[in-house]
């Protein structure tokens, strides 16, 4: 009879009231909470730690999955100073070039569709570095040949050229002497990739 | 050794406190609705492009992103196993129902893990595509699954009162979900804070300017700020330490106005200024949760009020 009342009682105890529920809650609370720290430690250039390295790690198969794994900078270590975009050329078959720069705002609307496309394009920035980094130049190459098969597979195109377009904000004298965000002065171009398809794809 | 465990008997009590204290559902629920209408919304844009991003002939190819350091053996989506338009057409508008659903607060401890699940499987499908907007919908989504975010201002809330049920009013898993939207919060702006400190611009007071002068981002001309440069180094460092101070001074009672006021002033500058409305909305969701469940109600009440007196 004793049991049963104990019994009864315990189970009027809600779960956060009894030790072991609360124990193992806090337990993965305390591991969840290094998890949510551990990725923006990790991010460059801080992320040579061999301390933050190994725990990333042991972490790893926890931040992926839940989508965790990033580092917050939000316009750091410094706001964008050249903003990055694609000028591309897609020969058809017929020899018909269709050119395009890619984003505009004033062809993706809504804003957010714009800014999709926007870090894609700010994802070829890694091309733009000197030859000193030939390693991170490299993580260009793998998107920049993607984009080129996805825009000959869109215009049914023979021969894809992607133009990497840097475009500089000017500063405020040049701004003072009267220079627009738009000056041409501020756009260099320069050719990152080209593809060449055998047979162009239906899109 | 008795100090030691004072201390520690101190430490759990007080954590225990933290964590594990009934907090009033109003403001998660008020998150659910904001964030289910964001979440909606985000995922109809795709629809704009969806064969684009998300079809066999993406704008990613799963080769390329193997090869990015973006990608995570782990990190699922059921994209990649999707070949057909018909298919890929069927699974998004199923997706576009759970997001719409969540916002309306309907079956939500079912609909909330729905929305969890296919918010990651479309961030980790493109994550070149993606940016703060897309973590922090992740992180709402993640959190609003542990607590009871269908309690209030749901159609669950209404089903269950139309039973004669009246829905938890105080609660320890909202408490939790609550807690770790503002620790999350905290992580992130200290991060972005610090990211910061380690870039020139922030320091010489020109930050703000860059942000303004880029013409791909920005939504306002701000050009004539280059005859405020005052002006344009006060917001920098203001930016700066706001951020690097908000996970300290957000936990104090008399400072959280003046730190929750700079995060409506700096998230609906970058929403109106630097073209990115939903990443600064999203934002302010996040902030909510520093809101108290009491404050949340009232405030809700009285909005409502007028609502309701043009129904009768």
């Amino acid at each position: 009879m004793g049991n049963r009342t104990q019994r009864a009682a315990s189970s009027a105890v809600p779960w956060y009231g009894r030790r072991w529920p609360r124990r193992l809650v806090s337990l993965w609370l305390a591991f969840h909470l290094l998890a949510v720290v551990l990725p923006p430690l990790s991010v460059d250039p801080g992320g040579n730690s061999p301390l933050i390295g190994s725990a990333m790690q042991a972490v790893a198969w926890y931040v992926g999955p839940l989508n965790l794994n990033h580092g917050y900078r939000f316009f750091g270590p410094d706001p964008p100073l050249v903003s990055y975009l694609i000028h591309y050329e897609a020969e058809l078959p017929d020899g018909a070039v269709i050119e395009d720069t890619l984003p505009d705002h004033r062809k993706f609307w809504p804003r957010l569709f714009y800014h999709r496309h926007l870090m894609l394009t700010s994802r070829l920035q890694a091309a733009d570095l000197p030859p000193e980094h030939p390693l991170q130049q490299m993580l260009a190459r793998p998107y920049a040949e993607s984009y080129a098969r996805h825009l000959a597979w869109r215009h049914q195109a023979r021969v894809v050229r992607l133009y990497l377009v840097q475009h500089r904000a000017p500063g405020v004298e040049e701004v003072r002497r009267g220079m627009r965000l738009t000056d041409p002065q501020l756009y260099r171009r320069r050719l990152i990739y080209t593809l060449e398809v055998a047979s162009p794809a239906k899109p | 050794m008795n100090a030691l465990a004072d201390s520690l008997r101190r430490t759990a009590e007080g954590w225990n406190r933290f964590w594990f204290q009934p907090a009033r559902v109003e403001t998660l629920c008020l998150i659910r609705l904001l964030c289910g209408w964001m979440l909606f919304y985000t995922h109809l844009v795709w629809s704009l492009g969806l064969e684009d991003f998300f079809g066999p002939h993406a704008w990613i190819t799963a080769e390329a992103l193997a090869q990015s350091p973006e990608s995570h053996p782990l990190a699922w989506s059921w994209f990649w196993w999707i070949d057909s338009p018909a298919l890929l057409w069927t699974v998004h508008v199923a997706a576009l129902g759970v997001f719409f659903l969540f916002f309306l607060g309907l079956w939500t401890p079912v609909t909330s893990v729905l929305a969890f699940l296919a918010t990651v499987a479309y961030v980790h499908r493109v994550p070149a595509a993606t940016f703060g907007l897309d973590q922090i919908n992740a992180m709402l989504a993640l959190y609003l699954m542990l607590g009871p975010c269908g309690a209030r201002y749901s159609l669950d809330a209404w089903l269950a009162r139309r039973r004669g049920e009246e829905p938890p009013g105080e609660s320890v898993r909202a408490n939790l979900a609550l807690r770790l939207i503002q620790i999350h919060m905290c992580v992130m702006y200290f991060f972005a804070g610090i990211g910061k400190l380690q870039g020139a611009t922030w320091w010489d007071g020109s930050a703000m300017w860059w942000a303004a002068a880029s013409y791909e981002y920005q939504s306002l001309d701000l050009t004539w700020m280059a005859n405020w440069p005052l002006l344009v180094a006060l917001l920098t460092h203001l930016t700066v330490w706001w951020e690097v101070t908000y996970p300290a001074l957000v936990w104090l009672r008399g400072w959280r106005v003046l730190v929750l006021g700079m995060a409506v002033l700096v998230h609906l500058g970058i929403a109106t200024s630097l073209g990115m409305i939903t990443f600064g909305t999203a934002m302010l969701f996040g902030n909510l949760a520093f809101v108290p469940g009491h404050a949340t109600a009232a405030v809700l009440q009285r909005l409502g009020k007028p609502l309701a007196s043009r129904g009768r």
